[in-house]
């Protein structure tokens, strides 16, 4: 994945400046942004404009391309509504971005705002107070409450900093505004070694604490307020007990880490990264992939585009543009998180090429060459598929016909692309998807193109 | 005996762990370089025909390490598999996650082409504890293989810690010659590692954690439970609230009481697969018993088993230790030489290094050690690889103490009701052997520690306390 580094110091100065002396104006930018965010027509013709105006350089799912990602918690140019709406309006111009000030109109400008801050995953507003054991001789977070903190602060990077208690033995309480996927489900998750403490607030309410090794907290979806405290066990304690804890926000399954909450997860999961790449020849590899159901196989061509084969349903469920496979969250530690495809989607599961017959599906063996083929059973009939692909914007899904017996017709699931032209057709002719009749038609190819 | 004092006595007093190297004499590690800049954890070993030597590793890659010492690339791309066969030079068969599969280089330029499906009749969630160990072959032609239940999948059933989604996790398999998936046994939890005797037995060790006390070897054997619930959402007789309601003791009537207990850390805490010495001598005075790796303490260990009256029972001993990463498979060479292949990614090991190869090769010195145990109506018969000093032999010089272990859903078990043994007699059979009585118990693990015993050269063994899971008294 491309992930930019972010070093435009210049232009954070410049933000807080106008912070600074527009702070009534601000307010009011805040308040309504604030408003628009609970406006799903608003929300709409932002997400609207923002796929005109923004998505070519920050792409669709905002994260990043040319221009900053603007979902995760780096707000280089300030993370405020106000500061984003002067964004917009006054651009970059060293850097390439154009102000949308005159093009756009004020309200426009807000709705944008109120999109962006509506996909915004991360951590924000990061306050911390650190207590030594002498302040809470029950070790209890209540003895906490009349204790005055021996450190206390504001993260400038929005991520807590474990490290900074400089002790081993510590209770911390953070404070911060979290902002979690708005479609997914998602944890909390620590992994602290055993006997340290816990309490974690959400919205001022207590959050259960679940997990065994791993400690995990239900999250809201979107944003939410945060009190997150944590004391370590009296010291001498096992040896495993982390006082510099990984912290971070995932999928239940663990699956997709959706952001780092410590300094920490963050270094951890800057590791994650191992990528595959099919430069010279096509590539297969069988790894757990978001996104992606279990068994599929994924397979990546050095014209950029990559498919996966599910061997459950002997369908096709993603085609993707870009570099093949990030296999690193795979493959490091106990490989608990998915591969992430490289590039962007052109259709993923529940998206397929595939029978929909799938469940009588029996898959037989891959032969791997330079075009791999796959060899499958659907209905008693024996077919095999080779994937071509001549250039970025084109892949052909070729299906043989091998044995069938009878009537065999076959009904074929397509993809449906905004974008890009799907097509089936066997002898050069155009054919219908849903009645293939396989006892006449030996080769039939789906045609991708556009892409 | 060889202790390799590596510290002075103060130094050694501060740390143990470092001070010696349980390594008999005549016995050395080599260390084998693998390809560079590759992730090699290595988790399946087999040889072929001519001891070219094929390794498949967890990032999913199968190689093979010529007798040249030249490492080639014969597949790619697999699913974290944990296990390799070779069938011929041309078919090599590997557990991955997902499947049992059949790699064939169908022309014959040394890279498998042909990825082919022998066997998915399980299910795999994409949980990262759903290992698929295996396969071994028995001489009929069968496959066997062992699915590990999940860790930390949300959707899974559990009672505590390791969980089902269902689709015969916990259980082991067969592929029979008409190439049809058999669930075979349940009750199984981790079970790291599967092997087969010269007999045509299938064994396979289970790694301590809930419902298993310490680790186990046990003996494969069809319709069986080996104790772990947990499997039983795929028995036809079970649901889940049956499960959760029938009684730990109904449990412990009903399952399979381990061949032999692994004490926890002072022997293993993650084996691999047993594997058994059939070098007819070329690995040393051992022949016949079971070699094991353990990932955690980064050593291997012998195993020595009986049958009494129709119970099979044995004893474990440590045999080296000191490897350089976490030992999960090993393999006997043509050679006689046992090849150690490691990982310690994700569990870490006592062994420094993230993964690695390794093989311990017999230099032809005979080492003294225990070589033998036997259980007796009233003790046990223990016999070393050269005779003992008579003068070493008393009742100061060997000690004993009995336990056993608490089987329930906790994660592993304190060792119950230790008690020291008095050596009542001890009476030499021949110059290498001895007859100890004393009044062990059934369903106990006795430990016997030979620490005073020497040879002529007043040598000690390189491990002198050895483990008998007393499962049957001979009568």
């Amino acid at each position: 994945m491309i992930k930019q580094t972010k070093k435009y110091f210049g232009f954070v100065f410049s933000t807080l400046l106008i912070t600074f002396t527009s702070s009534v104006f601000a307010k009011n930018i805040d308040e309504q942004v604030s408003s628009l965010l609970k406006d799903q027509a608003a929300l709409a013709s932002g997400e609207k404009n923002y796929g005109i105006y923004c998505a070519a350089c920050h792409k669709k799912d905002l994260s990043g391309a040319v221009g900053f990602n603007l979902k995760d918690s780096e707000w280089v140019h300030g993370d405020s509504a106000e500061a984003v709406f002067n964004n917009i309006s006054n651009g970059f111009a060293q850097a390439g971005m154009p102000g949308f000030g005159t093009m756009l109109s004020e309200e426009q400008r807000k709705e944008i705002v109120a999109f962006i801050f509506s996909k915004r995953e991360g951590m924000a507003n990061i306050e911390y107070k650190i207590y030594q054991p002498s302040q809470y001789p029950n070790y209890s977070f209540a003895d906490l409450a009349k204790a005055t903190p021996t450190k206390q602060g504001k993260s400038t990077d929005n991520l807590i900093h474990f490290e900074l208690a400089e002790t081993k033995e510590y209770a911390i309480v953070v404070t911060a505004d979290v902002y979690a996927p708005n479609d997914k489900d998602a944890m909390l998750f620590a992994k602290p070694g055993p006997f340290s403490q816990f309490e974690v607030l959400v919205d001022g309410e207590p959050v259960k604490m679940q997990g065994g090794w791993d400690r995990f907290w239900q999250l809201k979806k979107g944003y939410q307020h945060l009190t997150f405290k944590m004391m370590l066990p009296k010291a001498p304690y096992n040896e495993l007990t982390q006082t510099n804890l990984d912290l971070r926000v995932m999928t239940p399954d663990e699956a997709i880490n959706f952001f780092p909450v410590s300094k920490k997860a963050e270094t951890i999961i800057n590791q994650l990264e191992f990528n595959i790449i099919a430069d010279k020849k096509v590539v297969v590899q069988r790894k757990k992939v978001a996104d992606l159901p279990a068994y599929s196989i994924s397979v990546g061509f050095p014209s950029k585009l990559n498919y996966a084969f599910n061997t459950k349903t002997c369908s096709v469920v993603g085609v993707w543009k870009g570099d093949f496979l990030n296999v690193g969250p795979n493959i490091i530690e106990r490989g608990k998180s998915s591969s992430l495809p490289i590039g962007s989607w052109v259709f993923k599961s529940p998206q397929v090429i595939g029978s929909q017959q799938a469940e009588d599906c029996l898959f037989t063996k891959y032969h791997k060459t330079d075009q791999p083929t796959f060899y499958f059973n659907l209905n008693g009939v024996d077919l095999s598929l080779t994937v071509k692909t001549v250039n970025a914007g084109l892949i052909e899904f070729e299906y043989q016909v091998i044995n069938a017996h009878g009537n065999a017709l076959l009904a074929l699931d397509l993809p449906e692309l905004a974008n890009s032209k799907v097509a089936v057709s066997a002898n050069n002719q155009s054919i219908a998807a849903d009645k293939i009749n396989l006892a006449k038609t030996k080769t039939f190819t789906v045609t991708i193109s556009g892409i | 005996m060889k202790k390799t004092l590596l510290a002075a006595s103060l130094i050694t007093a501060l740390t143990p762990a470092l001070a010696e190297q349980v390594i008999p004499l005549g016995y050395h590690l080599q260390t084998i370089t693998t390809p560079a800049e590759m992730e090699f954890h290595v988790t399946g070993l087999d040889v072929d025909s001519d001891n070219n030597i094929y390794a498949a590793t967890r990032f999913g890659d199968v190689w093979r390490y010529t007798a040249t010492g030249q490492w080639l690339k014969f597949a790619e791309g697999l699913h974290e598999p944990t296990g390799l066969l070779v069938e011929d030079k041309q078919n090599i068969v590997i557990a991955q996650k997902p499947e049992l599969t059949r790699l064939t280089d169908t022309d014959k330029d040394g890279v498998a082409d042909d990825y082919i499906k022998l066997a998915d009749g399980w299910k795999f969630h994409d949980n990262y504890h759903e290992y698929h160990f295996g396969p071994v072959k028995d001489k009929q032609g069968n496959f066997y293989g062992t699915l590990n239940l999940s860790h930390g999948d949300p959707n899974a059933f559990d009672m505590g810690t390791m969980g089902s989604s269902g689709g015969y996790r916990g259980w082991a398999y067969q592929v029979n010659t008409k190439g049809e998936f058999v669930p075979y046994a349940f009750g199984l939890r981790s079970p790291a590692g599967i092997g087969i005797s010269p007999d045509n037995e299938v064994f396979f060790t289970d790694n301590q954690g809930d419902w298993v006390a310490t680790s186990t070897l046990q003996l494969l054997q069809k319709d069986k439970f080996y104790g772990h619930p947990v499997s039983l959402i795929d028995h036809p007789d079970f649901s889940k609230d049956k499960i959760r309601n029938t009684s730990v003791e109904d449990y412990d009537k009903w399952r399979q009481k381990p061949v032999v207990h692994i004490p926890h850390v002072e022997i293993a805490n993650s084996p691999g697969n047993p594997e058994w010495d059939t070098t007819k001598g070329k690995f040393g005075p051992f022949s016949g018993q079971i070699f094991v790796g353990d990932q955690t303490q980064s050593n291997v260990f012998r195993i020595i088993l009986e049958e009494v009256d129709g119970v099979r029972q044995g004893a474990v001993i440590n045999f080296i230790d000191g490897f350089q990463s976490g030992n999960i498979r090993i393999k006997f060479d043509h050679k006689g030489q046992l090849w150690v292949g490691q990982t310690a990614r994700g569990w870490g090991a006592k062994g420094p290094k993230p993964y690695g190869l390794q093989k311990v090769v017999w230099d032809g010195t005979t080492p003294f050690e225990v070589l033998d145990i036997k259980a007796k109506p009233d003790g046990f018969r223990v016999s070393f690889t050269q005779p003992v000093n008579a003068e070493s032999v008393n009742k100061k010089s060997i000690t004993a103490e009995q336990w056993h272990y608490t089987y329930s859903a906790n994660y592993g078990s304190p060792k119950v009701d230790l008690t020291k043994l008095e050596i009542k007699s001890i009476k030499q059979v021949d110059a290498k052997t001895l007859d100890l009585k004393l009044d062990a118990t059934e369903d106990h693990v006795v430990m016997i520690d030979f620490a005073g015993v020497t040879n002529a050269k007043q040598q000690h063994p390189s491990s002198t306390k050895v483990y008998y899971t007393l499962n049957k008294k001979p009568e």
